[in-house]
């Protein structure tokens, strides 16, 4: 056994062999299976986030270590799709984090869900100050990025997010039918432009910090 | 509307579904990457109709429950929130979707005019000017409209602040109440370490005899019994260790009196008094005395024990014998 290589299980360390192997399960071409490993990591922090876990980027990181692991000790994918795998594993590891709460009664500090950890997190709190700071910088963004959109677009945020309840659902219809959409295709259109909006304040803002 | 799939990932978002569908709608998003993003994108529509005050009451009290508590999501609303402001404070460049629509065929104005023949120059102007007049009240209008949910949005934003102050407030107190008790444990434990000491040392000195050298300066305690006899088999014989700075004697009573007070006085075999002391009324059958341990060198002592009686006259009541050896 190289050096290298493992202490074993909880202390077993990522080995850029193991993780090479990884990328050949996700896809042959390696610049396709480093956007699939990217995309696998998203999920899986979601997967956590969603699942009520505190701290995503740690089992993220526990679960992708454990399925390395184990395509290294037996080299094969028992899962009929890799990505089944990556949540058979992380269930797993979401199911022992369950057992390990129940077990020690309490939450370590690090491990407690966000609802429960104290409201004042002193480095929220210094986060948010510093969000306060630039606030200015923010508006000054959020007023160049919405007026560097296209004016469809613009029109369609202003429409897709008009009035509540039911006659926010009629808009969102008659809004899809306009641009002869299916409704979860007017959906993802939307999101992109919003992410496409927040990804340009949040450059801008960076940008006029740096100045 | 949505279809079925997306309410399923709604509640998914929002934790209403069971275990086991939870496992089938993370098999679907973790094979199908559109469904991951159709996952992601209902997850930021959350959070935009939330910031838009767009949810019913019972998925607003979810979205706060699992969403506004991660770290990020309340700046990230608070973002949506301006974005959606901005927007709205843009005039469309086109008219909105109803008028769009509208255009495709011929206004109902144009097709009255058209069926009654009004086509006459005149009337043509006469009616542009009302329909100037119309659009200017129908801007005036909806001007007012945007105003006013402006200002119901502000309220909105206020008062979100005013709850999340409220459960920060909450929070605080909590805390300091947990500090408090933390305190009050400590303390606790504190004050039973020492009982535990202090026992521990009255247990040590409950064991050490009477007449075993003790610490220099210490207190040695000696009872006495009553007795007529002077002879020397029936004095109690005290040996007092160097260093012992006072004695204490604890007189027996044969019997309890009803005595106002008591005295003690400590005599020589001549019956010379060397000390006196005044004592309070004690309902016990022993009477305690301390006192220095330069009065008694080695030698033998008496000492005369009077009560005082309800009419003040002082009755002599038992003589207790010892003797001393300073070592």
């Amino acid at each position: 056994m190289s050096s290298e290589q493992q202490i074993y299980k909880k202390d077993w360390i990522m080995t850029a062999s193991a993780f090479n192997l990884m990328l050949d399960q996700l896809d042959a071409d390696r610049d396709r299976a480093g956007e699939r490993y990217e995309l696998i990591r998203q999920k899986l922090t979601k997967f956590f986030q969603w699942r009520g876990c505190a701290s995503p980027e740690d089992y993220t990181d526990r679960t992708i270590d454990r399925v390395a692991r184990r395509l290294e000790e037996s080299a094969e994918v028992h899962a009929s799709d890799p990505y089944l795998f990556f949540h058979g594993t992380a269930i797993n590891v979401l199911r022992e984090h369950w057992k390990e709460t129940e077990r020690h009664g309490v939450d370590a500090l690090d491990d407690l869900a966000p609802s429960k950890t104290p409201f004042e997190n002193p480095i929220e709190q210094k986060s948010r100050q510093e969000e306060r700071l630039d606030h200015e910088l923010k508006l000054e963004c959020l007023n160049e990025c919405v007026h560097s959109l296209p004016s469809e677009q613009i029109e369609m945020i202003q429409q897709y997010h008009q009035n509540d309840g039911g006659a926010k659902i009629e808009q969102r219809k008659q809004l899809a039918a306009q641009l002869n959409l299916p409704l979860n295709a007017l959906r993802i259109r939307t999101y992109r432009i919003r992410q496409e909006l927040e990804n340009c304040i949040l450059s801008c803002t960076k940008r006029l910090q740096k100045a | 509307m949505k279809t079925q799939n997306e309410n399923l990932m709604t509640q998914y978002l929002l934790g209403e579904l069971s275990e086991d569908e939870k496992l089938q709608l993370e098999e679907q998003f973790f094979t199908h990457d559109d469904a991951f993003e159709q996952l992601m994108a209902l997850e930021d529509e959350l959070r935009y109709d939330y910031a838009h005050g767009g949810l019913t009451p019972q998925q607003r009290r979810q979205f706060e429950q699992r969403f506004l508590t991660l770290p990020g999501v309340p700046q990230r609303v608070a973002v949506a929130k301006a974005v959606l402001d901005k927007v709205a404070e843009i005039e469309p460049v086109r008219p909105p979707v109803r008028a769009i629509m509208a255009e495709e065929k011929p206004s109902f104005f144009w097709s009255l005019m058209a069926f009654f023949g009004l086509q006459n120059p005149m009337l043509q102007f006469a009616m542009t000017a009302a329909s100037i007049l119309l659009l200017f009240g129908g801007s005036w209008l909806l001007y007012q409209t945007v105003k006013l949910r402006s200002q119901v949005q502000q309220l909105e934003v206020a008062r979100v602040e005013q709850e999340q102050q409220h459960v920060q407030q909450a929070n605080e107190q909590q805390a300091r109440g947990n500090l408090l008790n933390e305190q009050l444990e400590n303390e606790r434990r504190k004050r039973t370490e020492l009982e535990q000491e202090l026992a521990k040392q009255k247990a040590q000195a409950a064991r050490t005899p009477d007449n075993q050298p003790s610490l220099p300066n210490t207190l040695l305690s000696f009872l006495l019994t009553p007795g007529l006899s002077r002879d020397i088999d029936s004095t109690k014989r005290l040996t007092i260790p160097s260093g012992t700075a006072q004695v204490r004697l604890q007189l027996r009573l044969k019997r309890p009196g009803n005595y106002q007070s008591y005295q003690a006085v400590l005599q020589t075999l001549d019956g010379a008094n060397l000390w006196s002391r005044n004592l309070p009324h004690s309902a016990g059958q022993i009477i305690t005395i301390t006192m220095p341990v330069k009065l008694v060198p080695s030698g033998d002592y008496v000492i005369v024990l009077k009560g005082k009686t309800a009419d003040g006259q002082m009755e002599e009541i038992d003589e207790y014998h010892f003797s001393t050896t300073r070592q």
